[in-house]
């Protein structure tokens, strides 16, 4: 039997902002360290120029960190209790650096059912555009969320 | 320094990694800081963990998602990542070695971009599935150096 899933639908095509969000050599830096990265251009300013950039700069994945930042409203699915964060895609556009100044928009992008073994779960995607001072598009985020039945 | 790497070193089927990294406790709690889910929460407390039904304190997604990136510093560095899209597939510990390894599953040239795409696999000490994936990355091509 079909299931027929019931939310909110007038939340397409609705966008939610935040930010901005400055990107400071130093925030760059605090994430590269929580996360145990290495990589020399995260935190070497020379060693990001001779990489061809004009700054230290940012992890793919930073960015992700400000989607929480969001206020998103509750869809009013009417399926499921338990909701937990199912998976995670960041498309980078362009580089972030330091200097950089972002901000957020986000939207529902869909709402699907899908059944497995462990029976049928419902996924909430939320897409997230993150853009910087120049209004150049440096990212897209997706976040899914699951619930169970 | 990392060591650069070219489109070329790569071909369909070759491996990357395995990466062994781990989230310790007070690398999770400067992450939530960092974040803005400030501690304590279900990430750093047992107790909270306890309550919201996950057990133990887990790694945030996207702290893992950013562990998983690190894979591609064996290709020069995770700056050239151009996609990367991930699945939790099951909550990952703290302070356990967690094993990341990519497989090339294709290399092409795509609008002046030489891309290296490959499946991506986090898996614990005993091999469980903790995050599945695909990552996309550019990398400069030899041909242009």
């Amino acid at each position: 039997m079909e299931l027929k899933l019931e939310y909110d639908k007038s939340l397409y095509g609705k966008e939610h902002v935040a930010g901005p969000f400055p990107i400071s050599a130093e925030i760059i830096k605090d994430f590269a360290k929580a996360t145990g990265e290495t990589n020399p251009v995260y935190f070497d300013e020379d060693e990001a120029k001779t990489r061809g950039f004009n700054n230290v700069v940012a992890p793919p994945t930073l960015c992700t960190m400000f989607v929480r930042q969001v206020k998103l409203p509750d869809i009013k699915l009417n399926f499921g209790k338990n909701r937990f964060h199912a998976g995670q895609r960041v498309s980078v556009k362009r580089s972030i650096e330091a200097g950089d100044s972002l901000s957020a928009s986000s939207h529902l992008k869909e709402v699907y059912p899908k059944t497995g073994r462990s029976g049928t779960m419902v996924f909430i995607v939320w897409e997230t555009t993150f853009t910087n001072q120049h209004g150049e598009v440096v990212a897209d985020v997706q976040e899914s969320f699951a619930t169970r039945e | 320094m990392l060591e650069s790497k070219y489109f070329e070193d790569f071909e369909l089927g070759d491996e990357i990694g395995p990466l062994i990294v781990q989230a310790d406790d007070q690398q999770v709690i400067d992450f939530c800081e960092l974040w803005g889910n400030t501690p304590p929460n279900r990430f750093t407390s047992k107790e909270i963990a306890e309550q919201t039904g996950v057990g133990e304190p887990i790694v945030p997604g996207i702290m893992s998602m950013a562990l998983v990136a690190e894979l591609f510093n064996e290709c020069g560095g995770s700056q050239h990542i151009v996609d990367l899209d991930v699945v939790f597939r099951a909550s990952v510990p703290h302070n356990a070695p967690l094993h990341i390894l990519g497989t090339i599953t294709d290399t092409r040239e795509e609008e002046g971009q030489y891309l290296v795409e490959c499946d991506i696999l986090m898996t614990g000490p005993e091999s469980q599935r903790y995050v599945i994936g695909t990552a996309l990355v550019s990398l400069p091509s030899n041909s242009n150096s």
